[in-house]
């Protein structure tokens, strides 16, 4: 699974993130200039306060200085109600102006208490001129306008706190001075911080650029080289080397991609070397192939290459029986006895793995996990389950698209097929078919030539058997023509001597017209003359005719007939048929009686055959109808072996049978089947 | 003009100086005090007694022959000196000069109005109401 990638790349996140930093910062730079004026503003805010306050405090001064001068006017005048109304007009405005100095005042804490001195002091004045006012109006009133001494106490104490006002005033006024200066000194010597704190964060911000500059700079070309050092290790052959992802962004998505690119590189190496390796396998076995000629080298190559190569436990060959219903087993390596006497033979129909491959020629691999889905078969060929701990292959032998048989591997129980090695032992089981297939034709060859150097080597003695005799009869009469004697031989012995050459050319004959019956049947111009006839009477006609061979070999026919029947066949074929197996029976079982039994059942004419000889085994019953096969050793009595051929030819023509049947009583029984031919 | 005058008539005649004698009003706890003291709040370098009450100095005018003395003997300074001062201490601390009075009684009576009143009167002061005079201490 491929990591997530985010779309932008990481220079843009880095350059992002930069920029987001340096709009903050410049809003930092902003509240550092406006925090570092802000002192600066304020004082200059302070200095217009305090301006404003001198203002009002020269404005009192002056109210104050009026109010002064009209109490000097006070011991003069006589009508005191103009200088009432200047004294509170006056008393007005210094309370205006005063609570206007305590409301600017705020940025001047030490003030206040010198202010509330001036309002007190003038308050006390204001309460003492009135006083003063009133007593002046009693004196005038009483005394008429002298001023006493009392009275110019009074004056003197409204002067003194008079004066203790006008102190306060110009205390206030000498602070407020004071302050100012200091204010504005403060000003004058912080007039270069703004400049500074701009500078150094212009400096600071510098350094950041460049160094994240440098960082990102930094980070993005060491992924690049990152992948570009990987590219070098892959272009020098170095597949297994993976490349870390540094950074999840489109370059971690080209070093990904490049991974995954490297390991199908890989990978498809891999698969290569092992599709080299099994062709080089295959044409291993192939080259051994060629070198084994019978079908048990074929095994043994099968086997040896199966072990080595796949790492197979057992092994079994089983192929297609001859009436094509059983599947025999013709080799099995690495298992029990046991296993080979339940194997041995299997019918096609059952429902165990291999006739199943067999059945549909299409190959079978079990994990030893889906075994129990599957049959095997116990010694009488009774289907159980499959009991077992091992993963199997089934793989049918199929020539020119005809499955012959079936080749099973087991393998540890581990074993997984994936699809080469399914296409491994595909490939392998075609080979073993044709290999198989190969040897057995080199068998049948080989047997076959054999068959014939046999066959030649009896033919020629049995051609020559005869002609001995003949060639001593002519000899003897040429000797007697030579020696003029002729006369000497009696009419008796040269009629016995005709009757002998007579009978030599009848069997050269027999023989010839053998040979050329298997010729014919051979290249299929077998032609039959098919004529309605009784099998009882051909019977009694050819035992009437060889009477005198069945009386020299002491054989007695019993003829039986129970049901005869009239059939449309070729007689004289049918009756060379019966001759054979008559004079079989004379030949193979002298001095003994031979039962003949003509019947018919369903329709079936049936001519069976009994000798009273030794029989014939049961695995020799099929075989006695080839060609070249005899049941006696050639040694013991002569022929051609020949007859049974012919005579098995001739009756399936006729869509009969001849077989040898089972019998309890002694001797053979040879059965003749020929189904009753309707005419058309 | 005329302080000048006065100044150069009292400069020639330092034997006509008569003595003074030191009043504050009756609420005044303390009975004796130091010339420096005196000196201070004169001055105005103190403005508070001991007990926290406003010192208000009543001075005498100068045209009498008091002060003269008292300034020399008390204050260690010339009339055109104490002058001098006061203009500067109007710029520097906005100290104005004490009130000047010139009777006797007139003082008397100012001072016996203010608890924290001082001022000095002639020897040949005697007694006035609500005043009390105080004697010198020793250094």
């Amino acid at each position: 699974m491929l990591p997530e990638f985010k779309q932008t790349s990481s220079i843009v996140n880095h350059i992002r993130s930069v920029m987001v930093v340096i709009a903050f910062f410049i809003l930092l730079s902003i509240m550092a200039l406006y925090l570092s004026s802000l002192s600066t503003l304020q004082g200059l805010q302070n200095l217009n306060t305090a301006n404003n306050l001198l203002n009002l405090n020269m404005q009192i001064m002056e109210t104050v200085n009026s109010v002064e001068k009209n109490l000097d006017k006070l011991n003069a005048q006589d009508d005191f109600s103009e200088r009432q109304y200047i004294y509170q007009t006056n008393h007005k405005l210094i309370t205006e102006l005063m609570g206007e100095s305590f409301k600017q005042a705020d940025h001047y804490p030490e003030l206040n208490g010198l202010l509330r001195n001036t309002s007190d002091a003038i308050a006390l004045f204001d309460a003492q001129r009135k006083m003063i006012i009133k007593k002046l109006l009693e004196k005038s009133a009483a005394e008429g306008k002298k001023n006493s001494g009392e009275t110019m106490a009074e004056m003197l104490i409204a002067r003194q706190l008079m004066l203790d006002s006008k102190e306060s005033l110009r205390k206030i006024q000498i602070y407020i001075k004071q302050e100012n200066d200091r204010k504005f000194l403060r000003i004058y010597e912080r007039r270069f911080i703004p400049l500074k704190v701009t500078g150094v964060l212009a400096v600071v911000f510098l350094c950041f650029v460049t160094i994240s500059g440098l960082l990102i700079t930094k980070r993005v070309s060491k992924s690049i080289y990152n992948l570009l050092s990987a590219t070098d290790r892959v272009a020098e052959g170095n597949l297994d080397y993976q490349v870390s992802i540094l950074e999840h962004d489109e370059i971690g998505k080209l070093t990904s991609a490049f991974n995954q690119m490297t390991f199908s590189l890989k990978n498809n190496k891999d698969k290569l070397t092992k599709a080299i390796d099994r062709t080089t396998r295959l044409q291993a076995i192939t080259a051994a192939f060629s070198q084994a000629l019978t079908p048990e080298q074929v095994y043994d190559i099968i086997f040896k290459q199966a072990f080595e190569s796949l790492g197979a436990l057992a092994g079994a060959i089983v192929l297609l029986s001859e009436d094509e219903n059983n599947l025999e087993l013709k080799r099995l390596e690495g298992q029990s006895e046991d296993v080979y006497l339940r194997w041995k033979k299997i019918p096609l129909s059952s429902e165990v793995p291999v006739s199943q491959v067999v059945r549909f020629k299409l190959p079978l691999f079990i994990t030893a996990a889906e075994l129990i889905n599957y049959k095997d078969v116990d010694i009488n060929n009774v289907e159980i389950s499959f009991h077992s701990e091992h993963a199997f292959a089934f793989l049918p032998l199929v020539i020119s698209s005809e499955a012959f048989g079936a080749i099973s591997f087991s393998f540890p129980s581990s074993k997984i097929f994936d699809q080469e090695e399914k296409d491994f032992l595909m490939a392998l089981a075609s080979q073993c078919a044709q290999a198989i297939h190969r040897s057995q034709l080199y068998d049948n060859a080989k047997k076959a030539i054999e068959a014939r150097d046999e066959f030649l080597s009896i033919a020629s003695h049995e051609l020559r058997t005869p002609l001995t005799p003949l060639k001593l009869q002519i000899q003897s009469i040429s000797r007697q023509l030579k020696s003029g004697t002729l006369e000497t031989i009696t009419p008796e012995r040269l009629q016995r001597m005709a009757e002998i050459s007579d009978n030599q050319i009848n069997r050269l004959s027999t023989l010839i017209d053998d040979l050329l019956d298997v010729s014919r049947i051979t290249s299929g111009k077998f032609n039959f003359k098919k004529e309605f006839f009784s099998l009882k009477l051909m019977i009694q006609e050819v035992l009437k005719q060889y009477s005198q061979q069945l009386s020299d070999t002491h054989s007695v026919p019993d003829l039986v007939v129970e049901q005869d029947t009239v059939g449309y066949w070729d007689k004289l074929r049918i009756e060379q048929v019966f001759i054979n197996l008559l004079t079989n029976a004379s030949k193979y079982a002298p001095n003994r009686p031979i039962h003949i039994r003509v019947t018919n059942e369903f329709h079936l004419a049936k001519i069976k055959i009994r000798d009273e000889g030794r029989g014939i085994a049961p695995e020799d019953r099929e075989r006695i109808f080839n060609r070249f096969e005899r049941v006696a050793s050639r040694e013991n009595v002569g022929g051609l072996g020949l007859g049974l051929y012919i005579s098995k030819q001739i009756v399936e023509a006729h869509q009969g049978r001849i077989y040898v049947e089972e019998s309890s009583q002694a001797g053979t029984v040879f059965t003749v089947e020929l189904p009753e031919e309707k005419l058309i | 003009m005329k302080p000048l005058i006065i100044f150069f008539l009292l400069s020639f005649s330092p034997l006509i100086a008569q003595d003074v004698v030191i009043i504050v009003n009756e609420q005044n706890p303390i009975t004796e005090i130091t010339r420096d003291q005196i000196r201070n709040f004169f001055l105005k370098n103190v403005r508070q007694w001991p007990s926290g009450t406003p010192v208000r100095f009543f001075d005498m005018s100068d045209t009498r022959e008091e002060r003269r003395y008292f300034l020399r003997q008390y204050v260690k300074k010339t009339p055109r000196e104490v002058d001098l001062y006061w203009i500067g201490q109007k710029l520097y601390s906005g100290n104005s000069a004490p009130l000047q009075i010139s009777s006797d009684a007139m003082i008397a009576g100012v001072v016996s109005r203010f608890p924290g009143a001082i001022g000095y009167v002639s020897s040949a002061f005697t007694e006035a109401p609500g005043v009390k005079k105080i004697s010198i201490k020793k250094d």
